[in-house]
Order: structure tokens, then C-alpha cells, then sequence
């Protein structure tokens, strides 16, 4: 567990850089443009495009590893009002319904990827924009894993103790 | 307890039942089944403490599998759901909020607020509205509002002598008005949701309700002020007053920028919030370069990566969601549900209002603007509102749920921030409550209040 922990410790931040260094990015390539354009009359091809595309990278690799560290909201006032037993066998729950989604994610995301087309500004192909979704269905999978590993091991040291 | 996860058993067994098609579940219609499975799976998911993300998303794919649409279609939609421009401008708004929250900007704020009306009868709690809506200005959202002007204005309200609760609960409610006042990345959702709805128009038009909601805030304060018997702010010596004037019009010139380069046509959306950011960063490095720590610098775009990443995946599911939705036709049979009940505007638009408020109470602010605009907009462009002014009134709704239980973040960072309980701070809002529903009503019965500024500028 320790050694997952570790590692689903460092990919979140590995990842996060990641979006440090894109979020970046898309600020330069952005205020580029309209200088590029507005001041010096030579707007850049496809730089829109490309700001678009590594925010969706972004977005949903930051979302994936966002289930190892909390990162999404939810609605814990039903759950609030359970006793400690009764929180962990729904978290475990809740964790299984991601590890799903991210599945899900995964498998559907193949198909995806397979379909033809070319990004006319950037002239790469489409299956850039599904590929993340792939990654993203193994991120999330591992992270919701992670997070079940980490609930049957307090619930069995509680049960212990 | 017991009760509480024999219901939740029930529900899940229900959804089962129709999932495998069970034979007891034939007497229910199979179009209304449909709709009853998608909305009950998500308030499962929702109730069990699925974040809001994943529970769109999951409740979508089990309702592709129950309604046999294909499950590809589900996730080609999450994908495209976050596949445009305009978001952009989202994910560069939420950094500008980053970069006034960390940078100390407001503090400048605070200070010409204190300037224009800290010296009237509980000048304090009237300085937090108003540099609520100054900071709206720049930042538009309302949770870095309340983290930013609470933690310094609670407990310098407590010190002289408004209650801690009071304090939490203005500071709440008034962060209504950074998320109405322009830039606001909500109405950049929402005018995608509505199919392209001018961003200028939209931004124009939320100014003239934010400024109305927060004189309404205020002019409570001032009738509560010599029955309370609360203090007056402490007076600004006049040699500070230049200094603070020209910082914090310098401050404020960020968000003219943005909202005056889309209104004059010099900027789109995405290329006006860049540019903001960019001047943003100029001001953090030239003015406020006392707070440019590394560890500031990291918490700015730490923030910002985790808080865009956190929106957009919503948005993306919401997306999902919402194709589900519009595949099980349910934009038209809630509009001819409605219309069948009335054909009076007015009860329309009462019963619009009182659908958003009750969703705004348990569901977050992006992914109600995505699956509720193609519900709702049509119905109320038939009732005889614009599309620009239902924009602010849906805003304001959903606002509205942000300050309140259960589902309420701005109440949850107002009451972590103010250190007090939820409980505690409900009964100092419920007046609050009933003045923002007042202003809520003449935003939607007087369309002029929306409308003016952007007629004015022919938008």
C-alpha cells in the first residue's frame, strides 16, 4: 500500500506541474496571439487550437488524480450524519462507482480514438483530443484503487484495535 | 441512521429493478421511467457522497445502458463538452481571481471602501458589501471573494462588537454580487449553454442588478445599525487618501479592461481574460511586489490548475448529462408540463425562479447552467424575457444556492473562514435571504434594471 501510495503521491504531483507548466502555456500563447495579431499584424496559425487542446489535457488529467487528493466537490451532509462504520462501507462504495467511471472511461475512450479526422490548424489527428481520456480512465482508476486500498486497510486496523 | 440506509437501499434496489428491466417496475410509463431513473440514479449518487462530477457522469452512462443509447456517445460528449474557446476565458478568469486573492489587491479595495462609506452607522458591515461588489469587479468569483475579504473582515468586525455570526453572513450573502458584477465566468458558461448569447451583452447587464442587490444589502445594515447599535468604521487619515485612491483605481482598472475590451468590440472573451491576467501580473510585479513570495506564487497557479480543472470536469459531465437528457426529450416535456399548468408570463417566470432556487439549493452553479439553460430558455423567451436578462436572474438564483444549506459553498468557506457553525449563521441569514429574494423578483419583473446598459450600448 505504502508503495502506491507513493507513487499515486508523485504522479499527483507530476501532474500538477504538468498543468502548472500548460496553464502557463495558454497564457503565452494567448497574449502572443493578440500581440501577434493586433500590434505586429502576424496573428500565429493554430495557436488557438493548441491552447484548447492541452487545456482539455489539463483539465482532465488534473481531474483524474483529483480523486486521489479530494480535488472534486461533493455533498457530504447525508453522509456527515452516519457514524464512523457506516462512513467508510459508503465511501468504499463511492470509490468502487469512480473506479467504474474511470473504466468506462477507458474502454470507451478506444473507439474514440480510432475515429479519422485531422485537426484542420494544427494538421495532427484527432484522436489528440480522445487520447487524454484514455490516460485519464487509468488515472482514475488507479486513484479510486488507491483510495479503496487505503479504506479496507483503516477498517481492518480499526476492526483490530 | 438505520432509516437513512434502508431508504438509500430502497432507492438502489428501485434502480436495479429498472435497470434489469424487473416485471413489477411495467406499470411505469417508459418515457417517464426513463427521466425517473436518469434524476433518481444522480440523486443517489449525489445523496452516497459521489462528488457532483462523477455523479452526472456515472448517472448518465446508467441511463445510456437502461435507455440503450450508446455509452460512447456519453463520454464523445464529455470530451466535446469542454472542446470550445470560450472556455479558455473560464480557466484565465479563475487565475485573475487567484492572482487579486493572494496578491493583496483587496486589501486596497477594503481601504476605499473604508474611504467612500466606513464612517456611516455600521460602516463596517456596509465596507464588506461594498468592497464585495468592487472585488466582483475584477475577480467574479464569489468563494474568493468570501475566502479573501472574510479573513480579514470578520474578525475585524467581531473586534468592534458585530457578532461573529452577523459578520459571517454578510460577508456570505454580499459575495452574491461578485459572481452578477462583470467579469463573471458563470455568465461565459451561460452564454455558451444559451447558444451564444452576447458575452458583452451579458456582462453589461449584471452590473446594474449587482449594484441593486448590494444597495439592498446595505440599506438593511443602515435600518439594523441604531438597533443593534453598531459601530462606525475608523476615520482614514487625509494624507492616505491620494495613495489609496490611485492604487485602488489601478486595481479596478484590471476589470474595466476585460469587460470595456469585450463591450468595445476590441477583444473576444478568451483574448480579454488573457489580457487581464497579463495586466494582472503587471500590476502584482510593479505595486504589490511585497506579496510576490514563492509560496504565493505556487498557491496562484496551484489554485488555479486544481480550481479550472475542478469546473471544467464538471462542465464536462454536466454535458454528458445534459445529451442524456436532451436524447430522453426533456427540455419539451418540461416546457409543455409548464405551459400546460399556465400560459400566464408572469406564474412562468414565478415557477422558473422557484425551480432554479430549489436545484441552486442542492447542486452546484456550473452544471445547473449547462442542463438547465436549453430546459428553461425557450420557456422564457415564450413568457416575453430576453435571453440576456434571464442570463443575470439565473445567476442570481443559483446564486442564491451557493449561500445556502445544504449545498451551499460560498456558506461552507463563510463559515470555515468566520469559524463558526452553519446553524449558527442560518438565522442571521434568513433576512438576508428574504431581501435577495425581493431583488431577485424586481430583476425579474423589471426587465429595465437588466437591460438599460446593454440597449445603451446598442449590445
Amino acid at each position: 500500500m505504502r508503495r502506491l501510495e507513493r507513487v499515486l503521491d508523485l504522479t499527483e504531483r507530476v501532474i500538477e506541474w504538468i498543468g502548472i507548466v500548460v496553464i502557463v502555456a495558454m497564457l503565452i500563447i494567448s497574449i502572443a496571439e493578440i500581440i501577434g495579431r493586433d500590434l505586429l499584424n502576424a496573428p500565429i496559425s493554430g495557436s488557438l487550437d493548441l491552447t484548447l487542446l492541452i487545456m482539455i489535457w489539463m483539465v482532465l488529467l488534473v481531474s483524474g488524480i483529483g480523486v486521489w487528493s479530494d480535488l472534486h466537490i461533493r455533498v457530504a451532509f447525508f453522509v456527515d450524519t452516519m457514524n464512523e462504520m457506516a462512513k467508510q462501507v459508503i465511501s468504499l462504495i463511492v470509490f468502487v462507482a469512480i473506479f467504474f467511471f474511470g473504466s468506462e472511461m477507458l474502454i470507451q475512450s478506444i473507439p474514440l480514438i480510432q475515429l479519422p479526422g485531422i485537426m484542420p490548424e494544427l494538421k495532427i489527428d484527432n484522436s489528440w483530443l480522445f487520447v487524454p481520456l484514455l490516460v485519464t480512465g487509468i488515472v482514475t482508476m488507479a486513484a479510486a484503487f488507491g483510495r479503496i486500498l487505503r479504506i479496507v486497510i483503516t477498517f481492518r486496523a480499526s476492526k483490530k484495535t | 441512521m438505520r432509516t437513512k440506509i434502508v431508504i438509500l437501499a430502497l432507492i438502489a434496489a428501485f434502480l436495479l429493478s429498472q435497470l434489469l428491466n424487473a416485471p413489477w417496475m411495467q406499470f411505469i410509463a417508459q418515457q417517464p421511467s426513463q427521466i425517473i431513473f436518469l434524476w433518481l440514479s444522480f440523486a443517489f449518487f449525489i445523496v452516497l457522497g459521489v462528488p457532483i462530477s462523477f455523479s452526472l457522469g456515472l448517472s448518465a452512462v446508467f441511463t445510456a445502458v437502461f435507455i440503450q443509447l450508446p455509452v460512447l456517445a456519453i463520454f464523445q460528449n464529455l470530451s466535446n463538452g469542454i472542446n470550445s474557446f470560450a472556455f479558455v476565458a473560464i480557466a484565465f478568469f479563475i487565475m485573475l481571481g487567484q492572482i487579486v486573492n493572494e496578491s493583496g489587491m483587496g486589501n486596497d479595495l477594503l481601504a476605499l471602501a473604508n474611504l467612500i462609506i466606513g464612517r456611516l452607522p455600521g460602516g463596517l458591515a456596509l465596507m464588506n458589501v461594498l468592497t464585495s461588489m468592487l472585488f466582483g469587479g475584477i475577480s467574479g468569483s464569489a468563494v474568493a471573494d468570501t475566502a479573501s475579504i472574510g479573513t480579514v473582515m470578520i474578525p475585524m468586525m467581531e473586534r468592534q462588537g458585530f457578532s461573529r455570526e452577523f459578520s459571517t453572513a454578510i460577508t456570505v450573502t454580499s459575495s452574491l454580487e461578485g459572481m452578477i458584477i462583470p467579469p463573471s465566468q458563470n455568465m461565459i458558461i451561460y452564454s455558451l449553454a444559451a447558444g451564444g448569447v452576447s458575452v458583452g451583452a451579458l456582462f453589461l447587464a449584471g452590473y446594474l442588478p449587482g449594484i441593486v442587490m448590494g444597495l439592498a444589502q446595505m440599506a438593511y445594515i443602515l435600518i439594523l445599525a441604531p438597533i443593534r447599535k453598531f459601530p462606525r468604521g475608523e476615520r482614514i487619515a487625509r494624507d492616505r487618501v491620494p495613495m489609496i485612491l490611485l492604487r485602488s483605481l489601478l486595481v479596478l482598472s484590471v476589470g474595466f479592461f476585460v469587460v470595456g475590451g469585450i463591450v468595445f468590440g476590441l477583444f473576444t472573451a478568451t483574448e480579454s481574460s488573457s489580457a487581464g491576467v497579463g495586466l494582472a501580473i503587471i500590476i502584482f510585479v510593479l505595486f504589490y511586489r511585497k506579496n510576490m513570495t514563492r509560496a504565493n506564487v505556487m498557491r496562484i497557479l496551484t489554485g488555479s490548475v486544481r480550481t479550472t480543472a475542478m469546473v471544467l470536469f464538471l462542465i464536462a459531465n454536466a454535458t454528458a448529462f445534459g445529451y442524456v437528457m436532451a436524447s430522453l426529450q426533456v427540455p419539451l416535456l418540461l416546457s409543455s408540463a409548464i405551459t400546460s399548468l399556465t400560459t400566464n408570463p408572469i406564474v412562468i417566470l414565478l415557477l422558473v425562479n422557484l425551480l432554479l432556487l430549489v436545484l441552486g439549493l442542492v447542486m452546484d452553479m456550473a452544471p445547473l447552467i449547462i442542463i438547465m439553460t436549453p430546459i428553461l430558455l425557450p420557456l422564457v423567451l415564450h413568457a416575453g424575457m430576453s435571453a440576456v436578462q434571464f442570463g443575470v436572474v439565473m445567476l442570481i438564483n443559483l446564486g442564491i444556492g451557493l449561500c445556502t444549506p445544504p449545498v451551499g459553498n460560498v456558506l461552507f468557506v463563510g463559515c470555515a473562514v468566520g469559524k463558526t457553525t452553519i446553524e449558527k449563521t442560518t438565522r442571521q441569514l434568513l433576512p438576508l435571504y428574504g431581501i435577495m429574494m425581493v431583488v431577485l423578483l424586481i430583476i425579474t419583473f423589471v426587465p429595465q434594471v437588466s437591460l438599460i446598459l446593454p440597449n445603451l450600448f446598442h449590445l
